[in-house]
């Protein structure tokens, strides 16, 4: 009796272990994956505080890099490192803007075929279609502790080359997204923890200039 | 809804960084009090540095992590701000093997180019070689340590320059 008891917790227990690595039954991702483009949708600002870990597995090391975050709707954000370097990301609508220490790079989103790919990418990222772009990526979902886990993987052998996976965690209570994982097939990965997020705060159009 | 929008972001910088049909401007750059002065010497454990690194006419920047490892095998990490890795490369004194390079640089003649010049970074040794493609500038700034806090890393032949700040060590 005790043995057979022994078994079925003994099981239950290995069982408990796999399911979190066993994706979701999918009409539990398809119901995670409609309360995420719910949340999405209400969405029309996002600010956040954001933590970059870049982990090199083999080397034991880990690069450590902060800054803030700045999103509107429809294709307005500004990704911007201020410890230990400056560096500053902005798209605004079709242009793009990178500025270094004393270099600036100024893209037209359109000028190329390629960017104009990725900006159909993003066309359809805005309205939340990521997780079902299924000619890119494909998904699968975990439940992880206080996490549901999506696991995006590129289709496209191109990106698929420099990302093995991408890996990101939405909060249970409210479906944003508390971190993501960029994983590398080398073994390594950029950790991106958001911190502090405010949604929804009105702002300026100045924060997305690119001029 | 940010998380779509970085992913986006990611693969526009990765785009951008194997695109030749970028609009770039490019200010001049800062007046350099650069002097030469000997590398690391090959006696050292880490180093982070802040790095660009331009090539024609392309840009890329990030940061450069050099670090020795258990078996004295010195490895050289190079990703851009955002995390993704351009290259990672590893040295000894006669060996140079390449773990990882993004595939529009995976050039024969950039990796020359890199195997030459690392380990005469790290341990001040050239590959004996003749071609004048080859011939670089290294200008040093300042100390910390065994460390210099700037270097600077030139090849005018090929068009090569790469600016190195550290970070910490």
């Amino acid at each position: 009796m005790i043995r057979c008891l022994f078994i079925i917790l003994f099981s239950g227990l290995m069982l408990g272990g796999n399911s979190q690595h066993n994706p979701m039954p999918k009409k539990d991702a398809e119901r995670v994956n409609y309360y995420i483009l719910e949340a999405t949708k209400k969405v029309i600002t996002i600010q956040s505080e954001f933590v970059q870990e870049k982990v090199l597995s083999v080397l034991s090391e880990k690069i450590i890099t902060k800054g803030m975050f700045y999103f509107k709707k429809e294709k307005k954000l500004r990704w911007e490192y201020i410890d230990p370097f400056k560096y500053l990301i902005i798209i605004n609508n079709d242009n793009l803007l990178v500025r270094d220490d004393d270099k600036e790079n100024r893209i037209n989103l359109e000028s190329n075929k390629v960017f104009r790919e990725v900006n159909n990418i993003i066309m359809g990222t805005v309205q939340g279609t990521l997780l079902n772009d299924t000619k890119n990526f494909q998904a699968s979902f975990f439940d992880e502790n206080s996490y549901y886990l999506c696991k995006l993987v590129p289709l496209q052998s191109r990106l698929r080359e420099s990302l093995s996976e991408i890996w990101l965690y939405f909060n249970k209570e409210d479906y944003s997204v508390d971190k993501l994982d960029l994983r590398e097939s080398s073994g390594d990965y950029t950790r991106i923890i958001f911190k502090s997020k405010k949604l929804n705060l009105p702002l300026s159009d100045e924060i997305f200039s690119v001029r | 809804m940010k998380y779509f929008l970085y992913v986006s972001l990611l693969l526009i910088i990765v785009y951008s960084c194997s695109s030749a049909n970028q609009t770039s401007i490019n200010h001049p750059a800062k007046g350099k009090t650069l002097s030469p002065s000997p590398g690391f010497n090959g006696n050292f454990e880490k180093a982070l540095f802040k790095a660009s690194l331009d090539i024609r006419n392309q840009h890329l920047s990030g940061f450069l992590l050099i670090k020795k490892t258990a078996d004295s095998t010195y490895r050289i990490v190079f990703a851009n701000e955002i995390g993704m890795t351009l290259f990672d490369l590893g040295f000894q004194e006669s060996q140079f093997k390449v773990h990882y390079i993004f595939e529009p640089m995976k050039k024969k003649i950039l990796l020359r180019l890199f195997e030459n010049d690392f380990k005469r970074l790290i341990f001040d040794i050239e590959r004996s070689n003749s071609n004048p493609l080859m011939k670089t500038i290294f200008q040093y700034e300042g100390q910390k340590g065994q460390i210099p806090r700037r270097i600077s890393i030139s090849n005018p032949v090929i068009k090569m320059n790469m600016e190195l700040t550290l970070i910490s060590q």
